[in-house]
């Protein structure tokens, strides 16, 4: 006769223990492996975010730094002359929904688009600058929609989203809300495409005081008209983390929906025939290491019951957005409503966009 | 013995294009001579591998002969590969050539004590004879055209003249290159417009050297015009008596080309190949030959072409041919719009009507022409920018100019040391301007020497500032005009030419704000 | 990479810890389109939003 003691859990304990265990994203791992994520020493997931972004903020200021210095300077004649994101807080028409467009796999998966030009949405719509001829030949237009586009990316090529056909017939009307780092033929572009530009700076060194380039930026736009602000925003590395901080920051919005915001990989897709938005996976690497494992996860969402591919990219955008959302949680509600992705947890609601049209409309 | 060669990264902002054919050839030659070799081709990828990632690489052997090679624009990373080879290898011969080092090997060789060896031009038969001579233990004085060490020494050899027939030389080792992680490229919009398509291209070089003697080029000591600097006029004559003649240019002939590309045709399914030869055109009876046999294998049909050319050999009946052969680009280099600036600053021999006949014959013809400009040459003023600007203007064509850059071995570099070394070094500057007698030319050399380096490390590719030759504009000027070219932006051109005094031509006054603004002022007041 | 005509003796993988060849996955996957801002500073605001620089 055994002289242990037989251990029960309660109904109500093990289904708490088990919606942790699937929020953690631990849902295809075992109860073994959920209790050593809670116990191990220094918590592994957060170790690991950690060093994925200290590896990829150094490589992106060395990247980066040189682009952003000569872009800005390029830039700064227009910078002094055009409008300032500033002038967007003071604007009378606030809305309270905001909804941002992203480029996921979600969004041409659930046909996002045509669902939202279906709608009559009153809310300010924030795209991401890559998803913006897909939102005009969809049919949300400025006519419509209150409409903004951003760009951060420094790179000359993202001019070509400007300069497409759909823009040019759609771009009066459009806010473009335009980082002073990027690239000074984007500008061009949106101008010649009717857009009103508003500047914003992104914040990248501002920490440093007064050496840091951030600080110059801010002397420099003020060197013509001292009383010219312009806002400085987190863009947590992408153009959709931006929109987000852009929609509460700036116009104000409480309720920031998001499309497209998967921050992952179609689960669809085989590792080797993904399209990687950075560089793709080395040819030799054994899948089966934990390193690859730990860089390249496939990530379960409990909210939507789905999976999907992340690379460190993806998880060093997604860990990023996750932890402001959790910040801001008290002044603003994020829904996402991308019905898919990577993107839940703490301070994220996530519905579909059908719910999110029916419920806010305002 | 174990020999590795080292392709360092090269052009890092862009993708990678084109694959280490000298270094490649010369891989072949090592295992034709036998020995176990391998090439570490450190630009196959972006982003560059980690040093620490490097220093694995290199250090997965021990090797008895590691050669590195590259452009001066590499210099900055070649440092610091040697630095990473010599740790791990103390024991290694290291060998260095291409133009990073073939132009001022002694120079290099003070700068990086690592390096045993320096090759000077052209690399085949000297790499043979280096290799035969490392593994004999034989004496370095009797290997032709390097630079040795002898104790404190750095030494000269006798120069080595020119391989006199190019279809000696063996094929590049493929094999010891990643293809497939090339091939990812393929499309890549740094590429020429006609290969944006293609998925599996490739890169072959089939000349050597180049008939015009632009100020701003160097041949990587592989030609006459580049012995002639390095030697002297008078050695390369007796070299002629010696060896034969050392010619301006040289090609692989059209057969050894054509057996070339079938191989990799077969071999690797290329659907592109890319001739980066610097003016493939400037031999029309050999691009006739070319294209005659290409037609006749078959390969129009399977591989596109793309190569380099000058305007005035851009002739209809060669463009109609070679648009049979399915040439697809043809780039040349433009320069400038100033005929000023081509006959005198660059030497070029070509005039802007040429440039201009040339674009409408390749455009008449089928072939994308694509041609590249630059700013910053030695006399170009704000009037020769606008010639050039006008051409774009002319021709609807988007440029982003290079920013005229004196490289090692170029002419401009030789005519403007002190004036590049000045840059790098204010103490110099000072000097030229009140010359002081009290400092020593012992000094004065270390100096030099100090912002030579400096100057090397600096290099990078001609898109981007490193220092400049010219006499009319500072850095911040020039920095402005590419981009206000790019943007064919006359308007502010004009306004940086009255806020900086220079004066602009009359035949501008119509388009210049300023000048408009003062006659309307005047009209006004009249 | 490194290819040879001759067997290149395999870097063992123990000297090669996982931890080393994560950091490689990483460093290699590509930098983004900007970067996270961090701020060391008490007020978690500053790292989200200034309203000037």
């Amino acid at each position: 006769m055994s002289n242990s003691i037989p251990f029960e859990l309660s109904e109500k304990t093990y289904n708490k223990l088990l919606k942790i265990k699937n929020e953690k994203g631990l849902s295809k791992n075992t109860w073994d492996e959920f209790i050593n994520s809670l116990i191990s020493y220094g918590n592994e997931n957060n170790t690991n975010a950690k060093i994925i972004e200290n590896i990829i903020r150094k490589n992106a200021i060395t990247y980066w730094y040189e682009s952003w210095v000569r872009n800005f300077s390029i830039n700064l004649t227009n910078i002094w002359n055009d409008k300032s994101a500033q002038d967007l807080i003071h604007t009378k028409n606030h809305y309270t929904s905001a909804l941002i467009i992203g480029r996921g796999p979600s969004i041409k998966k659930f046909n996002h688009l045509k669902l939202l030009s279906e709608s009559n949405f009153k809310g300010s719509i924030v795209c991401t600058d890559g998803s913006l001829p897909d939102v005009l030949n969809a049919g949300i237009t400025p006519d419509k929609f209150n409409l903004f586009v951003v760009t951060i990316d420094a790179q000359e090529n993202q001019k070509s989203l400007y300069e497409h056909p759909v823009t040019l017939q759609f771009g009066k009307g459009i806010k473009c809300i335009l980082s002073t780092t990027a690239h000074p033929t984007v500008h061009n572009a949106a101008k010649n495409a009717g857009m009103d530009v508003f500047w914003i700076h992104t914040l990248f060194d501002h920490e440093k005081g007064k050496k840091s380039f951030n600080q110059i930026q801010g002397i420099m736009t003020r060197a013509k008209n001292s009383e010219k602000k312009i806002p400085a925003i987190q863009t947590g590395a992408n153009v959709g983390t931006s929109a987000w901080v852009i929609a509460w920051s700036i116009l104000g919005c409480k309720n920031i929906g998001m499309i497209g915001i998967d921050l992952g990989y179609d689960d669809d897709i085989s590792w080797k025939n993904i399209r990687y938005h950075g560089n793709p996976i080395p040819e030799n690497i054994d899948m089966n290491s934990s390193a690859f494992k730990k860089a390249y996860p496939t990530v379960h969402n409990p909210d939507y019951g789905c999976n999907c591919k992340q690379d460190p990219l993806f998880q060093y955008y997604c860990n990023a957005l996750k932890e402001f959302i959790q910040k801001t949680k008290d002044k603003i509600n994020t829904i996402n409503a991308t019905e898919g992705g990577a993107l839940f947890g703490d301070g994220i609601k996530c519905i579909t966009l059908k719910e999110f049209l029916q419920n806010y409309n305002f | 013995m174990k020999v590795l060669l080292i392709h360092p990264p090269v052009r890092v902002d862009h993708d990678p294009l084109d694959m280490p054919q000298g270094l490649m050839i010369l891989a072949s030659i090592a295992i034709q001579e036998g020995h176990q070799t391998a090439l570490l081709d450190l630009n196959s990828q972006r982003p560059v591998p980690t040093w620490q990632n490097i220093a694995k690489q290199m250090g997965v052997e021990k090797w008895d002969v590691i050669a590195i090679g590259g452009l001066s624009s590499m210099y900055d990373d070649i440092v610091k590969v040697l630095k990473i080879a010599r740790k791990l290898n103390p024991d290694a011969l290291i060998v260095c050539g291409g133009g990073f080092i073939t132009y001022m090997p002694d120079k290099i060789m003070k700068f990086c004590p690592e390096i045993d060896i320096a090759g000077i031009g052209e690399g085949e038969e000297l790499f043979k004879d280096v290799l035969r001579t490392k593994e004999k233990g034989g004496n370095w004085a009797n290997v032709e055209g390097i630079c040795y060490r002898d104790d404190d020494q750095i030494l000269f050899t006798a120069p080595r003249p020119l391989i006199p027939n190019l279809d000696t030389l063996p094929l590049p080792a493929y094999d010891l290159v990643d293809v497939e992680e090339y091939f990812k490229y393929s499309g890549s919009l740094w590429t020429a417009p006609g290969s944006w398509q293609s998925k599996r291209r490739m890169n072959m070089v089939t000349e050597r050297g180049c008939p015009r003697q632009c100020t701003f080029c160097t041949h990587n000591g592989m030609n006459r015009w580049d012995q002639e600097m390095i030697l002297g006029k008078d050695r390369v004559r007796q070299m002629d008596k010696d060896f034969g003649f050392q010619a301006i240019v040289r090609f692989f002939s059209p057969k050894y080309v054509i057996e070339h590309a079938l191989h990799l045709y077969d071999k690797y399914k290329i659907d592109y190949l890319c001739l980066m030869d610097e003016n493939n055109t400037a031999s029309p009876g050999r691009m006739h030959e070319f294209c005659d046999l290409w037609i006749k294998e078959g390969l129009h049909k399977k591989v596109r072409l793309a190569t380099g050319g000058d305007s005035p050999s851009i002739k209809p009946d060669l463009v109609k041919h070679m648009k049979e052969a399915n040439f697809s680009t043809i780039a040349i280099g433009g320069e400038s719009g100033s005929d000023r600036i081509l006959l005198n600053d660059i030497g070029k021999g070509v005039t802007r009507a040429h440039n201009q006949q040339a674009i409408e014959i390749l455009q008449a013809g089928g072939i994308t022409p694509s041609m590249t400009f630059m700013v910053g040459n030695p006399n170009e003023d704000i009037n020769d920018v606008l010639e050039t600007v006008d051409f774009f203007i002319q021709n609807n064509a988007i440029v982003d100019p290079f920013i005229c850059t004196p490289y090692p071995g170029t002419k401009i570099f030789f005519d403007n040391q002190d004036f590049i070394l000045q840059q790098y070094d204010e103490r110099l500057a000072l000097l030229a301007k009140s010359p002081n007698p009290n400092i020593s030319e012992e000094v004065i050399k270390k100096w030099k020497d100090e912002a030579l380096q400096t100057f090397l490390l600096s290099l990078n590719n001609a898109t981007d500032y490193s220092c400049t030759v010219s006499k009319k504009f500072d850095y911040a000027d020039l920095i402005a005009i590419k981009h206000f070219m790019h943007e064919h932006n006359t308007d502010k051109l004009l306004k940086l030419a009255h806020m900086r005094g220079w004066n602009h031509d009359h035949k501008w006054d119509d388009i210049c704000p300023v000048c408009k603004a003062e006659q309307d002022i005047s009209l006004v007041i009249s | 990479m490194i290819k040879g005509n001759f067997k290149i003796e395999k870097i063992v993988q123990e000297e090669r810890s996982d931890q080393e060849l994560f950091e490689d996955l990483i460093a290699q996957s590509g930098v983004g389109s900007n970067m996270v801002f961090r701020t060391t500073k008490k007020d978690d605001d500053d790292e989200l939003f200034l309203d000037d620089l």
